[in-house]
């Protein structure tokens, strides 16, 4: 289906089954509404203390001293962590990052945002803990600060970090680190052809900036880490809530010098994720703690710190299209601009998927693609839901609509004449294996009853309404690397052991469908282990909708191994060659002879077999040339599009969502029921970005850190219609993760939803009430 | 802390010379232990209560919702003298004989949450709705009902249908006896 060789390590086709495109109930349905499900927040051991941070005030400042002494004589207290202590020959690393090794466990020479932590407590109760930080004394010579891009790259700004930061000794394959300098953390670019010219010959160009601002993932739950350090054994057992069990594994193996098996990384469900939870965040640090104390600590992160953890990058995106009168793109051009915040975390990846995606779905013969991660003095950004598409495509969809208005074309037509179609090739020189795009449109065109003469009309009550469309392409990690192990155990039962976490999207409940299937076995006898890297086989990250395929993959593998060997067991019992034996219902049987079958349990007892094992592996290629973009930047491209109808009160500017709807394509469904409802949060997550969510500094500081001031989308703002829908294929079919796609298409559809019923265009997220009447006013 | 709850603040179970302050959670007669202060959230987790979650501190998330005489209150700003001789009720308290309760049921039948970190307090404020009113409820009473819970993962939809079919099913006899229903999960599929 791919188009690609199968050398035994490429994703699988399933078809719907037994327990496959059904709607089974989430493993752990029980424990979800009784209150007993196990989250890292319940976790408690003997002698376990409790963690606070101390924290800068300051965005930008030199600390000239740290006295904690009054801190440690608090009774209560059990260690305080500064960086002197990192001056011990056993010390562990004192800077850590997924990519380049920027980011302080605790700061040193200097404070680069407004809530770095400059010391760590460990106390008897969190009470303590908190009464302790009010005793540390740091001094500190407040610096010149950039917290804009603008400031951040005008000549002469003050560095956030004054030597370039080093690169990671160990990292990954497809990030090659460009064109730092400055506060340029890393570039990325693509070029196609020659923009420069195509632009000069096209007879219309429309030239426009896009802003997304910085937002936060709020998780209901926080981030939380139990982290415990045995001097004696050298071993680190950290209990956390992340996303990336192996990642954290190998950030605290490096930083404290301890081989892999050293360090073991559990990880119970989580109360949310959406990419706040990729890479090590506070592990480095509670770790850290609890290498100084003795004991283990337990850190759970307060909310307000919670919103100065990690963000999802600011962006400032100029984009130029040029196109001739019929509506055929000739060229684009683009700057973007990630702010990304005082460390680098992700942010060299997810600029340069937020780089290429600024394409779009479309045939671009000429394209040029600057892209930055600046550093700034902010909290730094990271992984978020979307994954830098979101920013690419408010900017690319919106530009969309007005070049369609000024060659006076209907925007639906003007898409339609230059979507990317099956085999085609993409900007960065790959060919497009799949394209769904026409279909996807035209539904959500349809879902919205969208015309060519669709106009803005006036309610009886006075309001504007409009409509929108949008339809984005979105990739997932490449290359990336899945390993799972399943074990049928003699009376029938089985366990899947993956590395996958369960944060809520249902994973380990979809993991359990493809293998009982793949085995023939009922669902309800399988089990899915919690990700402990001691025991459970390496998985990249929980993240990137690449679960249900790249793991599920590798478990129908591993599974399929497993029915190979049960169907050799029985052959010799049934007197049949294993080809003709079929397992389902936990029954081996001769193929057309029901009568001639024995049941799993009765195959193990009778050939003394205590388990079946099996493994299975999904591990993809690519990578992109750091100076063109040329290469493969995804294995496989999620497709969605997303259609918008609103209406506008014209004297306060409030756009009340009337129908959202959202289409995905999908391959094969696992479970109906949570795709469902990763399409309903990814709508809700993109209308919440569209109409509410902003993270405001001042001089730096955070002004809104809670849930009061800072707003997410309730149940009484949902839109009056919200619809979903996934695009299935018969038969065997691939796998699509529908973890994000449909989020960066929703907002983009409610810009230009808005746009046509203001008559006026929105450039900057969020479209509050304020913005809205601006604009309009404006005219 | 303001001044006024360390005036009265201190440890309950140190209050010579005064009866022991006490609650009913869960059916259970509990002797309210630590700070009088302190938001209710601490003490009932200490009770091994875990579905009693904060996640917003200040009130405004529903998270971490109890049932106090019936009525929905956010226990991360309920300082623990507030319950003295009232009777509380927490997601553990909603099953009967270790068997879930309807709604709790209707949840999971209507996969009304995702990571299911709020998942308590939407269900403790519905069954408060429910024990409030009788017969059907419309759309617009289970979000005036509900509307101060936030939901991430944006379950709100299947919340609504879970709540309303079960409202629904009550006024055909007994409502305990009723069967969860399946929503429209298998909607909105097509082959390309």
């Amino acid at each position: 289906m791919t188009g690609k060789p199968d050398d035994g390590r490429t994703s699988v086709a399933v078809a719907a089954g037994a327990a496959v495109g059904q709607s089974v109930d989430v493993l752990e349905a029980r424990s979800r509404v009784d209150g007993t499900i196990d989250f890292a927040l319940n976790a408690e051991i003997p002698h376990m203390t409790h963690a606070r941070l101390a924290r800068s005030p300051y965005a930008h400042a030199r600390i000239l001293s740290i006295d904690v002494s009054a801190a440690e004589k608090l009774p209560g207290v059990v260690a305080v962590l500064t960086a002197a202590d990192f001056e011990r020959p056993d010390a562990p690393a004192r800077h850590h990052g997924p990519v380049v090794r920027d980011q302080p466990v605790v700061c040193g020479t200097k404070v680069r945002f407004a809530g770095d932590p400059v010391a760590a407590v460990a106390a008897e109760t969190e009470e303590i803990a908190a009464a302790a930080l009010g005793l540390i004394e740091v001094v500190y010579d407040e610096l010149p600060k950039v917290t804009t891009v603008e400031e951040a790259l005008a000549g002469g700004a003050p560095l956030v970090h004054d030597r370039p930061p080093e690169a990671r000794d160990r990292g990954y394959s497809d990030i090659k680190l460009a064109g730092a300098g400055g506060n340029i953390c890393t570039r990325f670019q693509l070029r196609r052809g020659d923009v420069e010219a195509a632009l000069a010959e096209a007879e219309v160009v429309v030239d426009r900036t896009y802003f997304s601002p910085a937002v936060q993932h709020v998780t209901m739950e926080p981030h939380v880490v139990l982290a415990t350090y045995d001097g004696r054994k050298r071993e680190l057992t950290v209990l956390s809530s992340t996303q990336g069990p192996f990642a954290v594994r190998d950030a605290l193996s490096e930083m404290f010098g301890l081989p892999s098996s050293a360090v073991r990384v559990v990880v119970p469900p989580l109360g949310g994720g959406y990419g706040a939870k990729t890479y090590a965040k506070y592990e480095p640090i509670t770790a850290a703690l609890a290498w100084k104390a003795g004991r283990p600590v337990k850190l759970v992160l307060p909310r307000d710190e919670e919103f100065i953890s990690i963000t999802k990058h600011e962006a400032t995106i100029r984009m130029r299209t040029g196109a001739t009168r019929d509506g055929r793109l000739v060229a684009r051009d683009v700057e973007v601009f990630f702010n990304g915040g005082a460390y680098a975390d992700i942010s060299p990846r997810l600029i340069k998927n937020g780089g290429y995606s600024c394409v779009g779905p479309y045939d671009i013969p000429h394209v040029r693609v600057d892209s930055y991660a600046v550093y700034t003095n902010l909290p730094p950004a990271g992984a978020y839901r979307g994954y830098g598409v979101s920013q690419a495509a408010w900017a690319y969809e919106q530009q969309m609509d007005e070049l369609a208005e000024l060659l006076g074309m209907d925007p639906v037509e003007l898409r339609k004449r230059n979507l990317l179609t099956k085999g085609q090739d993409f900007a960065t020189g790959e060919t497009m294996h799949e394209a769904h795009w026409h279909q996807l449109l035209d539904k959500a065109a349809a879902a919205v009853e969208w015309s060519p003469d669709s106009k803005a009309a006036r309610s009886a009550e006075g309001r504007l309404s409009g409509k929108g469309v949008a339809v984005i392409l979105k990739s997932t990690i490449t290359p990336s690397t899945a390993h799972a192990a399943v074990r049928l155990d003699a009376d029938g039962a089985m366990q899947v052991f993956t590395s996958a976490v369960e944060m809520g999207q249902g994973a380990h409940t979809v993991l359990a469908q493809l293998a009982a299937d793949a085995v023939g076995i009922p669902v309800e006898r399988v089990h899915v282990t919690t990700p402990d890297t001691w025991y459970t086989p390496y998985d990249q990250t929980t993240s990137s909708s690449r679960t249900t395929r790249a793991m599920g993959g590798a478990v129908t593998k591993a599974a399929r191994v497993v029915r190979e060997r049960l169907r050799h067991l029985a052959s010799e019992l049934l007197e049949a060659d294993s080809g003709d034996l079929v397992v389902a219902d936990g029954l081996v049987s001769v193929a057309g002879v029901p009568s001639r079958s024995l049941s799993v349990a009765e195959v193990c007892y009778r050939t003394r077999t205590g388990s079946i094992s099996g493994d299975g592996e999904v591990v993809t290629s690519g990578g992109l040339d750091p100076e063109t973009g040329q290469g493969v930047a995804s294995d496989h491209w999620h497709q969605g599009a997303a259609s918008a109808e609103v209406e506008i009160d014209p004297a306060t500017g409030k756009v009340y969502v009337r129908k959202l709807y959202a289409v995905a394509h999908a391959g094969r469904v696992i479970n109906p029921k949570l795709a469902r409802l990763q399409m309903h949060g990814s709508a809700l997550f993109g209308m919440s970005h569209a109409l509410y969510e902003e993270l405001i500094y001042d001089n730096g500081v955070l002004t809104n850190p809670n849930l009061s001031e800072y707003s997410i989308v309730a149940m009484g703002d949902l839109p009056a219609r919200l619809e979903v829908e996934l695009l299935e294929e018969p038969g065997e079919a691939q796998i699509h993760g529908l973890g994000e796609t449909v989020l960066p298409p929703v907002i983009a559809a409610l810009g230009n939803a808005v746009a046509n019923a203001a008559g006026v265009r929105v450039r900057r997220l969020p479209m509050t009430p304020e913005r809205v009447l601006d604009a309009m006013e404006g005219t | 802390m303001t001044g006024a709850d360390q005036a009265i603040g201190g440890d309950l179970g140190q209050r010579a010379g005064q009866a022991t302050a006490s609650c009913v959670v869960n059916g259970v007669e509990t002797v309210l232990e630590g700070g009088l202060a302190e938001p209710a959230t601490g003490f009932l987790r200490r009770l091994g209560l875990y579905g009693v979650r904060e996640t917003c501190s200040l009130g405004v998330c529903g998270t971490c919702t109890i049932l106090l005489d019936g009525e929905p209150v956010s226990a991360c700003i309920l300082p623990l003298y507030a319950l003295d001789g009232r009777e509380v009720r927490t997601v553990e308290g909603l099953e009967s004989e270790g068997q879930l309760s309807t709604l709790q049921r209707q949840f999971i039948c209507s996969q009304a949450f995702q990571c299911s970190f709020c998942t308590p307090g939407f269900l403790l404020s519905a069954q408060a709705l429910l024990d409030a009113t009788e017969g059907p409820l419309t759309d617009e009473q289970v979000v005036e009902g509900l509307q101060g819970h936030l939901c991430r993962c944006g379950c709100y939809e299947s919340v609504k249908e879970a709540v309303r079919a079960v409202a629904a099913r009550r006024q055909e006899s007994d409502a305990d006896g009723a069967q969860p229903t399946t929503g429209p999960q298998d909607a909105g599929r097509a082959a390309p």
